[in-house]
């Protein structure tokens, strides 16, 4: 009895901590008490890839980085950051998406190499799904109820798109060895007409990290917040006038 | 006088007059009966009462009775008042005048007046003078009494009259419950059978013995269960004696019933015929019990529908069921004592056992009560246990043994139910096969299935005589020990030097052919031209003459490419090519310009020029070709011979190390081992000078090579290193030797890399030679070009000119149609010359779920306008060791992160592509039934940039290639594992192979193996396809303006140009089920359920065995769908596993000893002539038409 009532808390908590601010990703800043992780996918054994059967051995929490309190740590050698280069991924609990609207993402991160290496890069970006067939919609959406088979997707944001921590960079995001902020907003101003397509068919976004390339080290992430920054967009207004009206 | 008294005398007047009452109702009742009596009686004669009639009379004589009875009763126990009596006797006597009425009533009065009482005193005198008797009814009571008397006498009367019959009636109506029958004239005195059971279907004979009145007739009732009644008059009766009736039923068919009627003869009794089905058996249950070590499960049969197959020596409990008891059950098995069988207690059941280990019937016999005897045959087949098969698969024939090298053999041994033990023997050379050799090694097996790579380890080998092993098995039979004998395993010594002398005169001799036939084909071709030029000259059979010296030529080159030293080197597929269509026809057009005259003579004769000259021009390459694949080959020994030293040196320093580690003395093997390396060392110098001297006319650069690295393996002074590192071995000083070898293995590397770089040198002149010629072909297609154009405005002229001369008109469309027709040889030749992608042998399998992801990508700035400069040219020499990947199907490669690059493709791909004959066939790992797409927005690039990055087409294709790489780009290697991606830019405008999802449009002769999905925009330039591959899977759509034309099967709209394109690769081989183009072999591989073949594909063991193993696993699949008998599924199953074994041996096969497996013709046994003159000559005229029609289209 006494365990059920410190779950409930705990999960009270949680919630607390999700409904706290803006951020439309549950639990972006790591600090949820009883289970930091909380809310963000790790363990893709479940996905029956053989290169992500140990993920979640290379993700874990770490209570305090370089002033930083509770943030994420992805671990990962040369073998999986090149060599086999599957890198390390860690995906958001999904949010919903509303077509039109325009979310911006922001990420704090730093990169650690071993032996005063770069340590390993990252590409950061947004992922849209839709859910898979099957699945009756609900407000707790997880990932594998999603478009089937992660990571596959309906869009996601590629070079020119991915959340730089410097300068607008292209295949990948570069962190600093420092915490640095970077950004990137979703989706893109211009879309092109394949783009509006899957944006239409949209239900959820999450928010994908994966550290890949670089050099043997840690990756440490904290605060992720994803935030709507507007309601609609100006190709939503373009895509009308385009449109015959109804009579 | 007192009234007591009186009251006294009335009474017993009373009394009286109640009895004379009595009486009389008595007798008058007693008529009543008598005559009912009667009336029954009389009634029963001619009536024959049944039972129920005669009990209602009875009741009906009863009842009078019984009223009769009552009556009197009622009568007699009914008291009369005094009163009463004195009124009737008042009535009676009227003098008695009341007087004794009154009197009576006076004197009973309580209070009598004085009046009555002496009217009382006086009495009534009167009284006595009545004589009481008159009040009797005499007339009443004589009449009661006569009809009394004439009832009786009717009743008796007849006595007289019927006799017996009318007692036997009488007493049968006061006895209704008495069995008495009526008496009648005539009476059936015995039926038979009576109730009986008689033989359902046979016939059944009714008889009754009757005895009666002449004339009377007799007639019989038949009631089926199943029809109505039916009668059948039998005769009457002729005589006072005993006769006797019959009647037949034809055929029992169900139960019935009759009786006989015989004139009066009272109640016909019915019988009944019970109709019993004949004996038969209605199960024979057999339940087979296996011997134990055939590992087969009981099983239960019903021997009477299906065939009892089962292994010999199987334990048989046979359950007979019969429909009816039986006496006694036998099982006779031919040639042995019957079976004892038991019944049950019905004994309808009969059970019984017998081992058996022959035979093909068992017969079961049973008798039933009846004496009826019924056989059932039980069919069965014993499956024999065959004894082991024993494959060798390698070597195969007799095998050459050259020194130093250990003779190993590679065989699978097999059996049906289990193997005991295996072993080698080595026999004397030429043994009988019952010969016991000397056992050189044994292995117990338990399996059924034995594999063994053996090599024959320390044993004395006699150069002079042939070393010959048997591999003899003995499988888990238990019925008596059984020894099988593989064929002899011969192994002939030879010294090298022979070997390569004798090597090189079969090579010579090959030459040679080559040349002679080089030189009647000259010659035939200067003859040919000498006789066209005189044709009306000529006579008939100087083309009959050429056309028997093509034969010989045709014969030769078969010769040639049956040469398993394959001297023909890289022309032989286009040799073979001329074997099985120009030579062919060759000799018909000789022929044919032999017997036709006129023009046809003159067209067949030039056409057969035309076809001698390209005979000629390609045997001339062949030359040159067998030339160059001698020296090719030569130059393979020597790195061959490299990399057996650096392999084996490496194999040394490993052993060392060991011994090192363990502390051990150095073994006399090791020492044996390197010093045998330092000689190869020298053999290996010296194999560099001879090679050199030999290939330096052929080819100087290649014999400067071989030279400077002969001179260079000497000036390092391997041999001495390795010579010391032996010695140091030999005084157990392992550690000192180490750097020795070591030095010596870098020396050897060393080398390998001056021998690789003066490979690859020759291969990008090689590359150099290819592309130049690419480039001709592309001048001689524009030059095509070109003439045709030439040849349309010709042909308008002509047209135009209408006014011209006829003859002149002809000459010039006589030269166009030549023109054209040289234009057409010339353009058929090009795609076929560059053909280079393997046979798809497709899977046909389908991914059902293809998710297609779609990623932003914002173009890197100022990539669209990028121009040539910025191409990164990358040249390829053709992997070899692709070859061997391409054979081995590993677990599906899973995908990492990849994403879509944000500029245009700047790679430009040269690559040497394999020959299309030297690729194996692919193995094709099952797919999976989802894949990932990956799409954007097609990038935007330069013109320039596009043709420049154009790559050459490649052949460098994978199952499923590993390591793909994070951006989505048109590489050098082709996947056949579905994996590749859409992305962002159009394919280069070259044929691809492989298996892809959708992709973009472009051109490709692979498989589509995505169940749904949309082309995207691609390359729009594609050439159209033939592709006569309708059923290959993948049902995509269009999309926009993408244009599918020349993609592979499945792909909508695939197109049908008969010249330009190559045939797409989906032939009928991929119908490798039940057989090719049978209903059943299309259904199994549309259905793609066939789970042996996929796991065989997950077995790593795709090889070219594989097919036929595939082939065998399937004919065993589709057997046992189809029920046939086991022993056939297993003869499949055997073939599949010998074919598994075979790809084993493939697949693992490292540099081989065996001399003779070093090569493998081409079979041209197999191939079916074409020519002309092998047409029956009933259908020559049909032919000669076919072609005529064919050579007017053209």
């Amino acid at each position: 009895m006494r365990h059920a009532f410190f779950s409930f808390l705990a999960s009270a908590a949680c919630a607390i901590c999700a409904l706290a601010g803006p951020n439309l990703v549950f639990n972006g800043s790591f600090d949820c008490p009883t289970n930091p992780l909380a809310g963000w996918m790790y363990d893709y054994t479940w996905l029956g890839n053989k290169l992500y059967m140990d993920n979640h051995t290379r993700v874990s929490w770490v209570k305090e980085d370089s002033g930083r309190k509770g943030v994420v740590k992805l671990s990962a050698g040369q073998d999986i950051l090149v060599d086999s280069g599957q890198g390390v991924w860690l995906d958001s609990k999904p949010f919903p998406y509303e077509f039109g609207a325009k979310y911006r993402l922001t990420v704090w991160a730093r990169s650690e190499g071993k032996g005063g290496g770069t340590g390993p890069n990252c590409r950061i970006y947004i992922v849209g799904y839709k859910w898979k067939s099957g699945i009756k919609p609900h407000p707790d959406p997880d990932l594998t109820e999603m478009a089937p088979n992660p990571p596959s997707c309906i869009i996601k944001q590629g070079a020119g798109h991915l959340v730089y921590f410097g300068a607008k960079g292209r295949d990948f995001s570069d962190p600093k060895r420092t915490w640095s902020k970077g950004e990137t907003t979703f989706p893109s101003d211009d879309p092109s007409e394949e783009a509006i397509k899957r944006l239409k068919m949209c239900d959820f976004l999450t928010v994908h990290i994966c550290a890949i390339n670089g050099t043997d080290g840690d990756l440490y992430i904290d605060d992720v917040v994803v935030e709507k920054i507007a309601d609609r967009m100006s190709f939503v207004d373009k895509l009308q006038q385009r449109s015959p009206a109804r009579k | 006088m007192a009234y007591v008294p009186m009251k006294a005398e009335m009474e017993q007047v009373g009394r009286r007059l109640s009895q004379w009452q009595a009486s009389l109702v008595l007798v008058l009742s007693c008529s009543a009966v008598m005559a009912i009596l009667w009336i029954f009686s009389l009634s029963d004669i001619f009536v024959q009462f049944g039972r129920t009639g005669r009990v209602l009379a009875w009741l009906c004589l009863a009842a009078v009775i019984a009223a009769a009875m009552w009556r009197v009763n009622a009568i007699i126990k009914r008291p009369r008042t005094v009163l009463g009596v004195a009124a009737l006797i008042e009535r009676a006597f009227p003098q008695l005048d009341n007087h004794l009425i009154n009197y009576i009533q006076f004197a009973s009065s309580p209070n009598p007046s004085v009046f009555t009482e002496a009217y009382v005193k006086r009495g009534v005198p009167e009284w006595r003078q009545i004589n009481i008797e008159a009040m009797k009814d005499r007339k009443a009571h004589i009449r009661a009494n006569i009809v009394l008397a004439a009832t009786l006498v009717f009743l008796v009367a007849p006595v007289f009259a019927a006799g017996r019959t009318w007692l036997v009636s009488l007493y049968r109506i006061v006895n209704p419950f008495s069995n008495t029958p009526p008496v009648s004239l005539t009476s059936i005195i015995s039926v038979e059978p009576g109730d009986a059971t008689a033989l359902q279907g046979g016939p059944a004979i009714l008889t009754c013995k009757v005895r009666g009145r002449k004339g009377h007739r007799v007639a019989v009732d038949i009631k089926p269960a199943d029809t109505e009644k039916t009668s059948y008059d039998l005769g009457k009766i002729t005589s006072g004696d005993i006769e006797e009736f019959s009647y037949r039923i034809p055929r029992l068919a169900t139960d019935t019933e009759y009786r006989f009627r015989a004139g009066d003869s009272p109640f016909p009794k019915w019988y009944k015929l019970t109709a019993r089905p004949p004996l038969a058996f209605t199960r024979v249950e057999i339940r087979a019990t296996p011997p134990a070590y055939t590992r087969y499960n009981p099983r239960v049969f019903d021997g009477m529908a299906e065939e009892v197959e089962v292994p010999q020596g199987s334990r048989l409990e046979i359950a007979a069921l019969c429909n009816l008891p039986v006496t006694s059950l036998v099982a006779t098995l031919k040639g042995e004592i019957p079976l004892p069988f038991s019944p049950d207690q019905d004994r309808k059941r009969w059970t019984g056992e017998a081992q058996v280990m022959s035979g093909t019937l068992l017969s079961l016999t049973a008798c039933s009560e009846f004496g009826e005897v019924v056989e059932t045959p039980v069919k069965l087949s014993i499956i024999p246990d065959k004894e082991p098969v024993i494959t060798i698969l390698s070597p195969k024939g007799k095998i050459s043994l050259p020194p130093e090298t250990t003779p190993s053999v590679q065989f699978s041994v097999q059996d049906d139910y289990g193997l005991a033990e295996v072993w080698i023997e080595r026999v004397p050379a030429g043994s009988a096969k019952q010969t016991t050799g000397q056992v050189l090694e044994k292995w117990p097996v338990s399996e059924w299935t034995f594999f063994k790579d053996w090599l024959a380890r320390d044993l004395s080998v006699d150069r002079n005589q042939p070393l010959v092993f048997r591999v003899v098995t003995r499988d888990n039979y238990p019925f008596g020990e059984r020894r099988t004998a593989s064929a002899p395993v011969v192994f002939e010594p030879i010294q090298v030097e022979s070997a390569a002398k004798k090597e090189a005169a079969a090579l010579a001799a090959a030459s040679a052919t080559l040349g002679k036939i080089i030189e009647m084909q000259r010659a035939n071709v200067d003859k040919t031209t000498k006789y066209i030029a005189a044709i009306d000259a000529t006579a008939s059979e100087n083309w009959l003459d050429l056309a028997s010296v093509q034969e010989t030529i045709r014969k030769l080159t078969g010769d040639l490419l049956q040469n398993k030293l394959n001297p023909l080197g890289s022309m032989t597929v286009p040799v073979r090519k001329l074997y099985m269509e120009e030579m062919p026809e060759a000799i018909a057009k000789l022929k044919d310009a032999g017997s036709l005259r006129g023009p046809e003579q003159k067209a067949a004769a030039e056409r057969s020029l035309r076809i001698e000259e390209t005979i000629l021009r390609k045997l001339t390459f062949a030359e040159v070709a067998a030339e160059k694949s001698q020296t090719q080959r030569k130059a393979s020994a020597v790195a061959a011979m490299l990399e057996n030293l650096i392999k084996g040196q490496t194999k040394a320093i490993a052993s060392t190390r060991d011994f090192i580690e363990k502390k051990a003395s150095v073994g006399k093997s090791l020492v044996n081992q390197q010093d045998a390396l330092a000689s190869d060392v020298s053999a290996f110098m010296k194999a560099c000078r001879e090679e050199a001297d030999s290939v330096s006319g052929s080819d100087p650069k290649l014999a400067d090579s071989f030279r400077s690295i002969g001179a260079a393996c000497e000036q390092e002074k391997i041999k001495e290193d390795m010579v010391r590192a032996a010695e140091r071995l030999d005084n157990n000083l392992p550690a000192d030797a180490v750097p020795l070898q070591e030095q010596a293995l870098a020396k050897l590397k060393k080398i390998e890399s001056m021998l690789n770089q003066s490979q690859v040198a020759a291969a990008e002149e090689r590359l150099a030679a290819v592309t130049e010629a690419m480039e001709q072909t592309k001048v001689k297609l524009d030059k095509l070009a070109g003439l045709e154009a030439k040849v349309v405005e010709s042909m308008l002229a002509v047209e135009k000119q209408q006014d011209k001369q006829d003859k002149e008109t002809d000459l010039m469309e006589e030269e166009a149609a030549e023109i054209r027709r040289n234009m057409k040889d010339a353009l058929l030749q090009v795609p076929v010359d560059l053909q280079i992608f393997p046979e798809l042998s497709v899977a046909n399998e389908l991914v059902e779920d293809v998710i297609a992801g779609f990623e932003e990508v914002e173009q890197f700035a100022g990539s669209e306008k990028w121009g040539a400069d910025k191409v990164v040219e990358i040249n390829e020499i053709k992997p070899e060791f692709f070859i061997d990947m391409m054979k081995q199907a590993r677990d599906r490669v899973d995908l990492s992160e990849m994403w879509l690059p944000d500029e245009p493709d700047i790679f430009k791909w040269n690559m040497e592509s394999f020959d299309r004959e030297e690729q194996p066939k692919m193995a094709l790992g099952a797919l999976s039934t989802t894949a990932e797409d990956l799409v954007g927005d097609l990038l935007k690039e330069s013109k320039e940039l596009e043709e420049a990055t154009r790559d050459t087409a490649t052949n460098f294709g994978l199952p499923d290639p590993a390591g793909l790489g994070w951006e989505v780009a048109e590489g050098d290697v082709e996947s056949f594992g579905a994996h590749g991606k859409s992305g962002n830019q159009p394919p280069d405008h070259k044929e691809q192979s492989g298996r892809g999802n959708i992709g973009r449009q472009g051109m490709a002769s692979g498989e589509a193996a995505a169940g749904s999905g949309t082309i995207g925009e691609g390359d729009p330039n594609i050439e159209e396809r033939r592709t006569p591959e309708p059923l290959q899977s993948g049902q995509i759509q269009a999309d926009g303006d993408a244009d599918t034309k020349a993609t592979g099967g499945g792909k909508l709209g695939s197109g049908s140009a008969d010249d330009v394109g190559m045939a797409g690769n989906g032939t009928e081989k991929r119908m490798d089920a039940a057989g090719a183009g049978s209903l059943a072999g299309l259904e199994a591989l549309m259905a793609r359920t066939d789970a042996l073949y996929i796991k065989a594909s997950l077995r790593n063991l795709r090889t070219d065995s594989l097919a036929a193993a595939a082939h065998h696993i399937r004919q065993a699949a589709d057997a046992i769908a189809e029920g046939l008998p086991i022993s056939q599924v297993r003869e499949y199953q055997r073939k599949a596993a010998a074919a598994l074994k075979q790809a084993q041996v493939e697949l693992g096969a490292g540099v081989s000893a065996s001399m003779a497996d070093e090569a493998k013709a081409l079979p041209v046994e197999d191939l079916v002539d074409s020519g002309a003159e092998n047409i029956p000559s009933n259908y020559k005229d049909l032919v000669a038409e076919y072609f005529r029609s064919l050579n007017q289209s053209l």
